[in-house]
């Protein structure tokens, strides 16, 4: 209920357009509604005139007939226009405020939706959520203000007649499904856990094909796959039965508010306390109100989906940040040396520490090699001197001042990081190297692209830098993609570079070339290189050998 | 663009029972709608023009009952045999999938994403659903009632049928028409949310990458700005897509208002009894329903075809036929001999082109080339996940056609370059549902002492790719796996190559030891494996273009001697 007042919450700013989609839907249904009342009340009036040989009014409801079907078809247009127009302004709302939620938080609070899995969990919770006003809010407000409708202009007839038809529509159309939604919820979440549980299956199956080949295990991995569908059918099964409940009631409940108006309104009739056309009237608004209905079933099916959805994305938003930037920063100081002092971290449900009282002196304008086996600790430095993340214990000095007291912004210019799995965005290869300054010249990003070796690439390129790069860098290999995020960094003219294993898919001499170059454009600004590599040790000043977290040794280049 | 239906054809023929259920479900209930209309026309009539009270109409108003409630009976029998035909189909199709994946192998499968795979095995399956639950009933009802409704009115009054006869060949005509238009603009919609979505998703992932560039802030702005962007420009075409919806509505709308315009004045003039007048115009909403029903399943039929698509794609792919069923008795080593072997990945290039050699039994043979030379061509062959496309391989004499590939691959010890573990213990992840002494290949593969640190040992649960392991360890949970059961041939992807010099060196030895004695092939990077094989092949573009001792080759100075350089530890570094 709490998250559910959360998300709402989300769509305070958007109130105007909620409200006027569902009044319009609204007046489309009570137009349809009216529109097979009116009619049956005009026929049987014709009718009885007819008998009696009197001539009646026919101009009136006639016209009303019209009318409610022009106004039954253009408020449907109307309904369906308005109604995407609201969903669409709080789907730009919903998503530029999630996004601005978790920018603090990454990456280190955001570390397991690099996974695409979780990633694509997230983005179909933000869709289900966004979607919860077209599907879930606007037809339940809708079905209830119909009801109300409905009522009052049977109660003008008579009071039991209302109280009898509103108990069977609110009973069979209302909650029915609303109960059978409840019922589907345990269902429904065995569904969803084993739906998880195939497709987690799936993929680390498919994933080591080769190696479940070639030992013989793939026949008992292919039938514990086709047991756990079996168990997800049954799941859906379940469900469905549920579902098929709440949708048959839902039908049903026009059906039976028809019979409840005859029988209530047949002897009213009888008794000349109702008029005859008022009679095929009501039976026909009792029939017709169902319609409001119809979307129920599905709406209430829709809650507790949503409600997950809305409950994994909140406790996203609320994890704790993982560095909390100081608000009143000290100014940047004049120097850049860098010094880590028995700096410790330990990542969350690790067996060891990452990196294990690390001290480390790095003088302004030194290039220092980290060098050390994976899992050795060094990309762990690297994230720390970004502010990534902060030590649990020791402290990083920038200048003499500890990097927690300095303002991000200040930080990130002055120490420039190449991750060791670099991200490029879905957008042209110069968007992408203009991220980090978008106001760079021509010039300056020519050089870079020098620098990272990339000139012939982009000059081979038909689209040269408008090229775009694909979903994630597709279209580039991992070469080229390293050497973009080389460039992008360097536009940025930091005075400290980390470059977090620069050589990955590049063959060794370019991975030679393009480090001399930087090297060389970095000379008076330190340069801190970590690699698992040995090429271009010999140009640096300084190896720092990492194992386990810890440091093992630290020497001149010239004694390795 | 048949494949898909063609593929949905035949899996409704492997239900037809469920099938013929569900759409005599359909019809039937539309049926009983039209019979709930007569007899509500009936008892209206009674109390109205024959001054009946409610005993007199209570055998109708009982009837009515019966009616509404067998309907709803039958509503939920149909729900339940679309549930059950689409359960079984999709049951019966993922068992099919995953045989077909089984006989292709990760070879012929490379080139496919595992992600898209994995997607097509669990969400392209489930998506192929909505063709028995909601298209197929909607077929049947508007096959099946609109024409018995017209039957039932045209002797009641010929004239509201012809409003009906008249509107239903329109009604189909501005639905495929306004179908088609929103059919289009439901899929731009839909592409422009998943490209809004994509955007999101894409900053979302490289948050990392946007902080460390200080660009966090700026794409904020962004996120907001295009989907305002993709606002405007989404409702630029669904304004005009909604319009034909609009005509469609329009039709089935002002033909109701017709209908009872018309009727009110024949019944004002008297020209028709009140009873059929009602029947009319109570029948006149289920006539347009079903078509109504139909645009609206559209969408269920083109979800599922785009699902069929995928799956057909899946299918379509051609497997290998094999028939070889002889088993392979083997001492502790084999001989392998290509004779003219070329093989190629389906795309008409050739991986290997004429290759022979042959290898004896406790030979130890590297094969060196670049990326692409058909290093990796000779091993998949071996193991059977490629066929060649000409020449034989021989195995001690035999050939490998003949074999049968499950016993084949159990004298075979496969390590690759990348180590892959399940997400299962390291117990299992070694065993792989073999018998075997876990413990012992453990220690042989120097796994034992890091997996005795483990909280758990051997029985400690891995998390997804190996999670939390190093690459050494991963490595050496291979080797353990690869060597639980003795095997007479060995077939290595250079397994030390993502390893550090130190780890290489304990691996390497565990290697050596393990493999002792037999057979052993092994695809090198490094001049250090190299130079420890007995013999070595030289691969350039598919073919065989060297072969000797180390030695020989050094001295030779052909392709070999130049390739030296390119290899890790051979060039100047």
């Amino acid at each position: 209920m709490k998250d559910l007042l959360r998300l709402l919450g989300l769509y305070r700013r958007h109130v105007g357009w909620i409200l006027l989609s569902m009044v319009v839907s609204l007046i489309a249904t009570l137009a349809n509604v009216g529109l097979m009342a009116v009619s049956g009340w005009f026929i049987t009036a014709m009718a009885a005139a007819g008998l009696a040989g009197v001539t009646m009014n026919y101009f009136t409801p006639a016209a009303i007939i019209r009318g409610l079907a022009i106004l039954r078809t253009g408020g449907r247009y109307i309904d369906r226009v308005v109604g995407h127009e609201a969903t669409l302004r709080l789907l730009a709302d919903t998503r530029s405020h999630l996004f601005a939620r978790m920018v603090p938080l990454a990456p280190a609070a955001l570390d397991d939706l690099r996974s695409g899995d979780l990633l694509a969990r997230l983005k179909a919770d933000i869709d289900r959520l966004e979607l919860t006003f077209l599907r879930l809010l606007s037809p339940l407000a809708v079905a209830l203000l119909t009801l109300a409708a409905v009522g009052l202009a049977l109660f003008l007839h008579d009071g039991r007649l209302a109280a009898g038809v509103l108990a069977v529509l609110v009973g069979c159309g209302l909650v029915a499904p609303a109960l059978a939604a409840v019922a589907a919820a345990a269902p429904g979440r065995a569904l969803t856990a084993r739906s998880a549980d195939l497709r987690r299956l799936v993929v680390d199956d498919l994933s080591g094909l080769m190696p479940l080949i070639a030992v013989g295990a793939f026949v008992g991995h292919r039938d514990r796959l086709i047991r756990a569908m079996a168990s997800l059918v049954d799941a859906e099964r379940q469900l469905a039965r549920r579902v098929a409940l709440g949708q048959v009631l839902g039908r049903l409940s026009g059906d039976l508010a028809l019979v409840v108006a005859l029988a209530v309104g047949v002897p009213l009739v009888a008794v000349g306390r109702m008029a005859g056309p008022d009679l095929a009237m009501a039976a026909l608004l009792s029939l017709s109100a169902a319609e409001a209905f119809i979307g129920l079933p599905a709406a209430f099916l829709g809650v507790s989906s949503t409600l997950a959805s809305a409950r994994r994305l909140f406790a996203i938003l609320d994890r704790p940040p993982p560095i909390i930037e100081r608000i009143d920063p000290r100014p940047l100081p004049g120097g850049r040396d860098l010094r880590l002092d028995g700096v410790t971290l330990r990542y969350p449900g690790a067996f060891r520490p990452a990196l294990d009282r690390i001290g480390l002196d790095i003088p302004f304008g030194s290039h220092v090699a980290l060098v050390g086996e994976s899992g050795a600790g060094k990309s762990s430095v690297a994230a720390l001197l970004a502010r990534l993340r902060d030590p649990g214990i020791g402290e990083i000095r920038l200048g003499g001042v500890a990097l927690a007291d300095l303002a991000l912004a200040d930080l990130r210019r002055t120490i420039g990081v190449v991750p060791q799995k670099p991200h490029l965005f879905t957008m042209t290869l110069e968007a992408n190297l203009r991220l980090g300054r978008p106001s760079a010249t021509a010039d300056e990003l020519a050089g870079a692209l020098e620098t990272a070796g990339l000139s012939d690439f982009v000059a081979r390129l038909p689209k040269g830098l408008a090229t775009p790069v694909g979903i994630a860098g597709t279209t580039l290999s991992g070469g080229e993609a390293r050497r973009v995020a080389i460039a992008r960094v360097l536009l940025v003219d930091p005075d400290i570079l980390v470059l977090d294993e620069p050589g990955e898919g590049l063959d060794p001499e370019t991975e030679a070339a393009v480090l001399n170059r930087v090297l060389d454009r970095m000379t008076g600004r330190t340069v801190i290189l970590v690699t698992h590599a040995r090429a271009a040790l010999h140009r640096m000043d300084q190896v720092v050998a990492l194992d386990g977290g810890r440091i093992v040794s630290n020497r001149p280049a010239s004694a390795v | 663009m048949s494949k898909p239906e063609t593929l949905l054809d035949d899996l409704s023929a492997g239900v037809r029972k469920e099938t013929a259920l569900l759409l005599a479900a359909a019809v039937a209930e539309g049926l009983l709608g039209v019979a709930a209309a007569f007899l509500t026309a009936r008892i209206i009539d009674a109390a109205v023009f024959r001054g009946a009270d409610l005993a007199a109409v209570l055998p109708w108003l009982a009837q009515l009952v019966g009616v509404v409630a067998f309907k709803a009976v039958i509503g939920y029998g149909g729900a339940w045999a679309g549930f059950e035909a689409a359960a079984r189909v999709r049951q019966g199709l993922f068992a099919r999938l995953l045989d077909h994946v089984g006989t292709l192998g990760p070879v012929r499968l490379a080139a496919t994403a595992t992600g898209d795979l994995a997607t097509t095995l669990t969400d392209a399956v489930a998506g192929i659903e909505p063709y028995w639950r909601q298209w197929l009933p909607a077929t049947a009802t508007v096959a099946v009632l609109p024409v018995a409704i017209l039957l039932v009115v045209l002797p009641v009054d010929w004239r509201s049928a012809a409003v009906f006869a008249v509107t239903l060949p329109l009604l189909p005509m501005f639905m495929v028409l306004a179908g088609r238009a929103a059919e289009q603009a439901n899929q731009r919609q839909w592409a422009s949310m998943a490209r809004l979505g994509g955007h999101l998703l894409d900053a979302v992932a490289g948050l990392a990458d946007l902080i460390l560039l200080g660009a966090a802030k700026r794409e904020v702005a962004l996120v907001a700005r295009t989907a305002d962007d993709y606002r405007r420009e989404t409702m630029k075409v669904l304004r005009l897509a909604f319009l034909s919806a609009l005509v469609l509505e329009f039709f089935a709308t002002v033909s109701i208002a017709v209908t009872a315009v018309l009727v009110g004045f024949r019944l004002l003039w008297g020209e028709i009894a009140f009873v059929d007048g009602l029947t009319v115009l109570l029948l006149a909403p289920q006539f347009y329903a079903p078509l109504r029903l139909l645009g609206t399943e559209r969408h269920a039929r083109m979800e599922a075809v785009a699902a069929a698509e995928r799956l057909a794609d899946v299918l379509a792919r051609p497997t290998p036929r094999r028939t070889g069923g002889e088993s392979l008795v083997a001492g502790k080593a084999v001989s392998v001999r290509f004779d003219n072997v070329a093989a190629g990945y389906g795309d008409g290039r050739l991986a290997l082109d004429g290759v022979s050699f042959e290898i004896r039994a406790g030979e130890h043979v590297a094969i060196v080339g670049e990326s692409g030379a058909g290093k990796s061509t000779i091993l998949s062959l071996i193991a059977g996940f490629l066929e060649p496309s000409a020449g034989v391989i021989l195995i001690d004499g035999r050939p490998l056609a003949d074999l049968d590939l499950a016993d084949i691959r159990r004298h075979i010890a496969l390590l690759p370059q990348r180590a892959f573990l399940f997400d299962a213990t390291i117990a299992e992840n070694v065993a792989m549902g073999r018998p075997g002494d876990v413990t012992a290949a453990l220690r042989a593969a120097r796994a034992d002492d890091f997996v005795a640190r483990l909280p758990n040992g051997a029985e400690s649960r891995l998390g997804e790719g190996g999670a939390g392991l190093s690459g050494g360890e991963a490595q050496r949970l291979m080797l353990a796996r690869a060597f639980l059961v003795p095997a007479p041939l060995v077939l290595m992807d250079e397994p030390t190559a993502h390893l550090d010099a130190g780890t290489e060196a304990a691996v390497g030895e565990a290697i050596a030891a393990l493999s002792a004695g037999r057979t052993r092939l092994t695809i090198a990077h490094r001049l250090r494996t190299v130079e420890a094989a007995d013999r070595v092949l030289v691969l350039a573009a598919g073919r065989l273009v060297e072969q000797g001792t180390p030695v020989e080759l050094k001295a030779r100075g052909g392709p070999f001697a130049d390739m030296l350089a390119t290899l890790d530890g051979g060039g100047a570094a």
